[in-house]
């Protein structure tokens, strides 16, 4: 092997570069699927953005999956692609979102298609907010997303694919840090 | 060990490095690319409806420029909508990066004036606020949070107020 590297250095020379970057996309490619999870929830989350902390892969991570986001002393981002038992979320399925509105006056949470596209409907509702549910800080809050209409507060899907739902709050008090599973929302399938 | 085999693995570790590094830059030109928007030109994005629901965050209406300081300083100007429950406008250089955040809480007046510069500007003027770029291109963005139809219109009108101005 030393031998045949040894016998070939020069094309190597050539081929380093070409191979370096290869590998660069390939792992940006597999890290956009990698973000950091919080523990006991399907919510992954980067909670460094902006800070000198963040590293050089991170920030192209986030170049690629969240361009232009704000520091987390403005908004914190969560986006989950599965449920809370781990399966992927899908459209043509009804699903429970509850838990508790955080000390915040301003939270939401956005239903994407899998392309992170928000997904057209009649109601033109694509989101689920703290004023729409009226819910006080600190107080249960609970909706259904579904493709036909509900009942109960509901968030419209599209008829088929995968979904992705970004939870945002925004201008987090201190008390949000560290984020534990248990401020996030649930993401029940019904 | 051959030099060559030592070079070959450098060269290798900092290509990968180097894409990881520019990255950034390519997603953000190509944003620019795709946007088909001009440099220096203040535009607003739509509010999210059932033909183009591609507004990134229905949270918030938005103001954005794709911004060339080679030629000149530009000068951000507008009213502060003090009726919203969040307004910011953020920064990012050439790469995408956020290098700085004006917020409503920061601004005294009931509108702001924002140098927007990449060298050494003049003396700063009473109630105007610099931001020095890391770069000569990149982007604003400015976020107005919408919670409902009122707050939609009122918004509409504040955007079609705000102004951009290149300055020699």
């Amino acid at each position: 092997m030393i031998a045949f590297l040894k016998q070939n250095s020069f094309r190597l020379l050539i081929a380093a570069p070409c191979v370096g970057f290869g590998i660069g996309i390939l792992v940006l490619f597999i890290a956009r699927n990698t973000q950091p999870t919080v523990q006991g929830s399907p919510w992954k989350t980067f909670l460094n953005i902006g800070s000198d902390g963040e590293s050089v892969l991170q920030k192209a991570i986030r170049a690629g999956v969240g361009i232009y986001a704000l520091p987390k002393e403005e908004v914190v981002y969560f986006m989950a692609n599965t449920d809370e038992e781990g399966n992927r979320l899908e459209a043509g399925h009804r699903y429970r979102i509850s838990g508790n509105a955080p000390f915040t006056r301003i939270w939401s949470i956005t239903l994407y298609d899998d392309d992170h596209r928000l997904s057209a409907n009649p109601l033109e509702r694509y989101h689920i907010n703290g004023s729409m549910m009226n819910t006080e800080q600190g107080q249960p809050y609970s909706f259904i997303i579904s493709s036909k209409e509900e009942n109960d507060y509901w968030l419209p899907a599209p008829e088929k694919g995968n979904i992705v739902l970004c939870y945002r709050i925004y201008l987090p008090p201190a008390s949000t840090f560290p984020i534990q599973a248990s401020q996030l929302p649930r993401i029940q399938k019904l | 060990m051959n030099i060559r085999l030592i070079i070959a693995v450098f060269l290798g570790v900092t290509s990968c490095w180097a894409t990881f590094s520019m990255y950034p830059y390519f997603i953000q030109l190509a944003i620019e690319w795709k946007s088909g928007k001009e440099k220096n030109v203040l535009f607003h994005l739509k509010a999210p409806n059932p033909d183009t629901p591609d507004t990134p965050n229905p949270d918030f209406l938005y103001s954005a420029l794709f911004y060339d300081l080679s030629k000149g300083d530009l000068l951000l100007t507008g009213d502060v909508p003090e009726q919203l429950d969040y307004f910011s406008i953020a920064f990012y250089g050439a790469n995408s990066f956020h290098y700085a955040l004006v917020k409503a809480r920061d601004i005294k007046e009931k509108t702001y004036t924002i140098r927007l510069t990449n060298g050494n500007t003049p003396t700063q003027s009473s109630g105007e606020l610099h931001v020095q770029s890391p770069s000569t291109s990149g982007t604003v963005i400015v976020r107005y949070m919408r919670r409902n139809a009122e707050d939609h219109a009122y918004i509409q009108r504040i955007q079609q107020r705000s102004m951009l101005k290149q300055l020699p």
